[in-house]
Formats: structure tokens, sequence, C-alpha cells
């Protein structure tokens, strides 16, 4: 007989999940992917963390249509580190090998089901973030400390990054060219090298660890509509992302 | 399973060993390797891949054994993929180790084969377990089949297994059963028949059913499905042939599962609207064709419809992953280079279309085909639409000439998913001529005007071909876009390559020049890159 689901309730929940979407703006199928990551946040809140990374073939600006251009330095290399998306929407999630996939590239269908077995997963350390913003200097100071509760025999890397929410831009999507298009999530900057920074070597059940970060936010960016990430991965061949934390900026 | 195989192949070596004297034992095999040189050229867009930025060299190997002896077939393939762009034309994928083994021995009445498994039961229609080298789809079924000779006009064969996925499985379990006949009418007449029927059933794994589950649990209420662990499929059909008729036909249907529709519509949490969805439907397929073939004439009409008939291994596997049926295309397979850029891609949500083919050959010289195909969707939208006239004169062991036209009408907003973009209607002369040289060599020319304008515009192909038998083919070819609307200067896409024959082994070398495009093979079709560099394709059987 089929069977009738329901969502993992709150009390199952062990971690933050984090999806890295592959986007752009001449890219018609993505708003569809965008909306689904919408839909996504509204039923897991803050257990979510969602990333919109133009890059690739259909982030290139359109010459007549696009005054901005999303790219980034970062972006470019996480779409090369990550690998190339098989066809788009595409997103990334938790940086891991899901089902059998050879790829970390994941089609939209699979994304609802995927974050919900992954926030069912232990996790291995907890983040805090302590944010401090200075509205004249535009300087962000922000302190990520964290606490394994596991042991791990690998190499460990930090990436912090900047997010900007509601950045209005065309887009194309299947009616066409939408002038007024919000981009949510969109990465602005790495606070960190694209592909993290070395964290540590190795660490143990109760080890700890506390890395200071500043950046001063460019005058084009809303920072009430900011937000910064800081998620510690792992090196090498697997590149699972251990736990993520968020802080929005609007205080 | 490697300490069995090892033990086996080390068996059978110490059997020739010992039995030299022995012609029991048949052993033979063969190679296919390619390797490929990339250079980056950003103009044509052959750049911002991990091959063109960094890796500079992919190679793809297949190397497989035959062992015959004591009645027993045994088979080993051992599969290379080094930085290949194989699997997906936009990244890169590494891995290697044994891509096939299996053992088929025949006892009277029955035959069992087990390992991995190539079979298909009529046209495939139901499920068609092979590879396509080209396109990186191997499907094996990794498991047991069993066939039997009920009488010597039936016969009845059954599987399970799973589903192969590049050196792994999928976790769904397949199992099946066909059963085919023939009967033919006495002696002096001219009737056959040839029926069949199968059956195959799908398991989901629990895995795969928590993953939908957990997917569909974030749908709104309006949008919610249930989630089913078993499918089940059927087939039907009938070959019916009398005296120079041939009659064909078959029909299919699949029980309902959850699919993802690209296309249908989701209610979001914040009562908007946005496409992409699982959904709860059946599927069914009618496929019929006739034909009357002469001396001298022939003549094939068929017609078929497609409603969400695509069985896969897993409801998450999309493009050309986890394919267990096979919908043959409906459309002529062109080899000419601008007759073949734009095929259209089976659609298996849902797709009608017809082909009709007349060949005449009022003499030994002369031959003429013409060559009628359409599809649309199931509302009526044009999909592809092509008329093929050609011409064939030839002077046997002096020269041969193919010259034609076609035209097409191509869905490109459909095919490659490139929502705005207007019909591609082009309109392409063709003509071949070889022409033997002397005994030894043969000389032949290509060429293709293809008039449109829409996508990159209007391209001229020419190709020259010189063969000295039996060892030597050189090539070389240039397909130049003569009338550019994509690019601002008019781009040559040109090849050379040089190919060497000894024996049973062929070595071809090559420098590569390649537009974007839509690459098919039997039907299925991916889009790929543009390609800048050498290729190296060595074949070698033994």
């Amino acid at each position: 007989m089929p069977i009738i689901p329901e969502p993992t309730p709150p009390e199952e929940i062990e971690r933050k999940v984090i999806i890295e979407e592959f986007t752009g703006v001449t890219c018609v199928n993505c708003p569809q992917g965008s909306a689904e990551i919408e839909n996504l946040l509204a039923i897991y809140g803050e257990n979510l963390i969602a990333v919109s990374i133009h890059a690739g073939f259909f982030a290139e600006p359109d010459p007549v249509r696009n005054s901005v251009d999303f790219r980034t330095p970062s972006g470019d290399a996480l779409i090369s580190f990550l690998g190339e998306p098989q066809g788009y929407p595409s997103a990334v999630i938790d940086r891991k090998f899901h089902n059998g996939n050879t790829s970390l590239q994941e089609s939209q269908g699979t994304w609802a089901g995927i974050i919900d077995q992954e926030l069912k997963r232990a996790s291995s350390l907890s983040l805090l973030m302590d944010v401090d913003y200075d509205v004249e200097s535009r300087r962000l100071e922000l302190d990520v400390s964290g606490i394994y509760t596991d042991d791990i025999d690998r190499a460990l890397q930090i990436s912090v990054l900047l997010t900007e929410n509601d950045v209005v831009e065309p887009q194309f999507t299947p009616e066409g060219w939408v002038s007024d298009y919000k981009h949510k999530h969109v990465l602005r900057a790495y606070l960190t090298g694209a592909t993290g920074d070395r964290l540590a070597e190795s660490a143990e059940t109760g080890d700890d660890f506390s890395n200071s970060y500043s950046y001063t936010i460019p005058a084009e960016f809303d920072r009430d509509k900011m937000e910064v990430i800081a998620m510690v991965h792992l090196s090498g061949g697997d590149k699972d992302i251990l736990q993520v934390e968020s802080v929005k900026l609007t205080d | 399973m490697k300490r069995l195989l090892l033990l086996f192949v080390l068996a059978a070596q110490v059997h020739i060993c010992a039995t030299a004297q022995s012609t029991d034992g048949n052993i033979s095999g063969s190679l296919e390797l390619n390797g490929n040189f990339f250079i980056r050229d950003s103009l044509i867009g052959a750049a911002n891949l991990p091959q063109y930025d960094r890796q500079l060299f992919g190679a793809d190997a297949w190397f497989d054994l035959k062992y015959s002896n004591w009645g027993f077939d045994f088979g080993v393939r051992f599969d290379l993929f080094n930085n290949s762009n194989l699997l997906n034309p936009q990244g890169s994928y590494t891995d290697q180790g044994i891509g096939r083994w299996y053992i088929r021995k025949q006892m009277d009445k029955l035959g069992i084969e087990v390992g991995y498994i190539y079979d298909a039961v009529g046209s495939g229609l139901l499920y068609r377990f092979y590879e396509e080298r080209p396109l990186a789809i191997d499907n094996a079924l990794y498991g047991v089949k069993l066939s039997y000779q009920l009488t010597d006009q039936i016969l009845v064969k059954g599987f399970t297994g799973k589903q192969k996925r590049q050196f792994d499985t999928y976790e769904s379990i397949l199992k099946g059963i066909s059963i085919e006949g023939f009967l033919s009418g006495p002696e002096g007449s001219s009737w056959s028949i040839a029926p069949g029927a199968a059956v195959i059933h799908r398991t989901l794994d629990d895995n795969t059913v928590d993953l939908l589950v957990s997917t569909l649990a974030t749908y709104t209420q309006a949008d919610r499905i249930g989630a089913k662990y078993n499918t089940l499929a059927f087939n039907v059909y009938n070959t019916l042939s009398v005296g120079n008729f041939t009659w064909f036909a078959e029909a299919g249907y699949k029980t309902g599962e959850a699919l993802f529709d690209p296309f249908a519509v989701r209610t979001n949490f914040d009562g908007s609207k946005s496409l992409g969805k699982f959904v709860n439907t059946d599927g069914y397929v009618l496929y019929s064709s006739l034909s009357y073939a002469r001396k001298g004439f022939g003549i094939s009409a068929e017609a078929r419809r497609t409603d969400h008939f695509g069985i896969r291994a897993s409801p998450f596997a999309t493009l050309n992953q986890g394919l267990i049926n096979f919908l043959p295309p409906m459309t002529r397979v062109n080899t000419y280079r601008l007759t073949s850029r734009y095929a259209p891609a089976i659609q298996e949500l849902g797709e009608q279309s017809f082909q009709l083919e007349a060949r005449y050959s009022p003499s030994k010289k002369v031959s003429l085909l013409a060559n009628v195909s359409s599809i649309t969707d199931l509302d009526g939208l044009l999909l592809y639409r092509e008329i093929l006239g050609m011409v064939t004169l030839k002077k046997s062991r002096k020269y041969r000439l193919n010259a034609g036209l076609q035209v097409q009408r191509y869905n490109q907003e459909i095919y490659e998913v490139k929502p705005g973009v207007p019909l591609v209607e082009t309109v392409v002369p063709f003509m071949d001529f070889s022409y033997k040289l002397s005994r030894k060599k043969t000389i032949r020319f290509e060429s293709q005007y293809m008039s449109t304008d829409e996508d990159f515009g209007s391209w001229l192909f020419g190709l020259v071909e010189y063969s000295v038998a039996p060892k030597w083919i050189l090539t070389i070819s240039d397909m130049y876009n003569i009338d550019p609307k994509k690019t601002e200067q008019a781009i040559n896409y040109y090849t050379a390559s040089a190919t060497y024959v000894q024996g049973s082994n062929r070595f071809e070398f090559g420098y590569v020049k390649q537009v974007e495009g839509i690459v098919c093979s039997g039907g299925i079709c991916r889009l790929e890159p543009a390609f800048n560099g050498f290729k190296l394709n060595v074949r070698s059987s033994f």
C-alpha cells in the first residue's frame, strides 16, 4: 500500500545542513530550484542554510539586460572544486556523495529527501558564532568557535562566507526576462580561501578551537540582508561538511 | 567475488597449459581504447572544464576476454576511465576495475547465465540491458537469467537481479519473465507469426523509499502523494508475416509510481507556484509497423504513442542513468555530419510519432529513397519533422554516388531545454561520392550545406577520404559556419585523421575541433560541449 509521509519532527533534528546551489542569471530552469529551496527553508527554518553560487556558463551576465555580475573568484573556484553540474537546477548538500552518486552535484528532485535525511545524522562538532558590526566603518568582526564531540582522523578545513539576500537584478525565467527578480542568498565573499583554510590536522572529542575574522562590507552590499556562514569540513577526496552555523546581520 | 574470479582464471590457465594438445578450450577477446588530449579553445567554448583547465588528458578503455570450454562460456571485462568526459560531458570521471563478468551454460533445453547480463525482450520496449559506450550507458543486469526451450516453438526466459551503475549497482530489485513463440504455416504457405509477452517487476529498496518519503514530506497537502515499493510493467507483441507483408504490433503498460515530472505545477508554502514535483502516474505505449518488400521495391510505415512509459531503476535517476526500458528511435538515423546535427531525443513522458519510408530500385545502378517522419507531444505541439529524399547511382567497382535533400523542423526549445528559442528549420542538400582509383585505392568526397536562420546559422561541410586497402585511411574534413548567428566570426571546425588497419587491429589518430551539439547513439541523446584536441582510438580483437 502507498505510504503517506510526514516531515521529520524538530526533536529528531541533530544538526544544521547547508545547501550550495549553483545558478546563473541566464539559467532559465534555476528559478524553480530557488523556489524549491525557499520551500525547504520555510519547513526547516534555521536548521537549513542556503547559498546561491553564481558560477559556470549560465552565470555570465547578459550584456544588454544585466548591470551587475554576481560571479566571484571564490564561486568560480568552487564550481571547479565541487564539480560541474550535469544539468540545472543543481545543488551540493553538505558536500557529500548521496545515494551512490559519483558527483557531489544533485538535481532538484533529490534535494528534499537528502536534506531530511542529513538533518537526522548526528554531528561531530558544535559551532558557535559571535558577530560584531560597526555601522560607521562597515567593519564586521567575527569569532568562530567550536567543540568536537567525536574523534576525527582527517585534516579539517574551515570556510567562512557572506551572502546577501533579496538582491534585485534581471533573471531569465520560463516566462522570459523578469527585471525585478529577487535573488536569494547570493554568495558575495569568502573570508577564508574558497576551499577553506586549514583548521586542524585531526581532532579528538573535547578539543576546541577559536578563530577570528574581520571584513569591511563594501558600500554596494546591503548589510541588513546579509548573513555570515561558517562551516567545518574535511580536506581531501571526501569533502563532507561536519557542521555549519550562520548569523544574520540584522540586529 | 574477486577471489572467485581469480580462481577460475587461474584454473583456466592451468587447464590450457596442462592440455596443450586439446582443442576444447577457446579464448578470444577485444580491446577498445579512446584517448583524448584536450587543448583549450575558449572561442568555441572548449574551456572551463577540468580537462581543459588542468587535466589535459582523458582516456576510456574496455578490455574483454572470453573463454569457452567444458560446455561453459566465461567472460570478463576490465573497464578503465581516467579523467574521462564520457559519463558527464561537463565533468571528469575516474574509476577502473572489473566492469563485467559472466558464466553461461546451456544444458539441453535449459540455459543458465549468471553475472552481468545483456538481454532484451522484443524491441526493448519493456526491458533492454545493453551497453552504448559512446554515451557511457552500461545498464547490464547483475543477477541470474534462466531460459527454457519449452517446445521447438516456444522459449521462456526469466531473470532476477539489480541494474549495474558504473562499478556498483542500483539497490532496487528487478525481476521478469518473458515468453516468445514462433509458428509458421505448413509447407508451401507463406505465413508466420512470432508472438511474445513479458512482465517486469521492480521493488525499490528501503533506502530509496525513505528518500522518496522524505522528499514527499516536504510537499504541501495539495501535492502530497504516496510512495510505493512495487511497480509492475508488462507488454505483448506480435509479428505477422504474410507473403511480402510484415505487420508488427506492440503494447505496454506500467502501473502507477512516483515519477519526477519537471513540468508539473507545484504549490509552494507561501502560495506561489513553481515547476517540478513528483507525481503519481501510470504509463503506456502503443506501437505498430507495417511493411511490404519485394525485389526492387520496399515500403514501411510505423507509428507510436508514448505516455509516461519510462522505467528506471530509481525514481531519482535522470538523463541517461538507470534506464531499464528502451524506446527505439522513430526517425531516420542519419549518418552525415550535417544531416545528423539535429537529432530528436526520445521523450518518454509523452510523445506521438510516425515514420514512412519507401525504397525503389528500377535497376541495379539506380535506387531511390524517400523518408518522412514526424514527432509531436501528446498535446499536438510539433517536436520534430523530417522529409528526406535520396538518389543512389552506382557503377559496381567503379563509383557510387549518393545525393539528396533533407528538410527538418526541430523544436530546440524542448529538446535542448532552451526556452524561448525559435523552431529550427533546416534545408540540407547533401552528396557523397566515392570513386575507385585503382584496385586498392579509393577516394571519397562528401559535402553538405545546411541552410538555416536559427541556432548557429548556416553551415558548409566538406570531407575528403583517401583509402589504400587494406591498411590506410586518411581523412580531412571541415565544418564551416558560413553564416554565423551565434559567434561574431565564422569559425572553421576541422578534423584531420589517419587510420591504420593491420589485421584485426585498428589505430586511428587525429586532430579534432568539434562544435557543441547533441550526440545521439541509438535514439538516446545528450548535449556535449565543444571539443578541441587530439584523439587516439585503438580497436583490436584477438
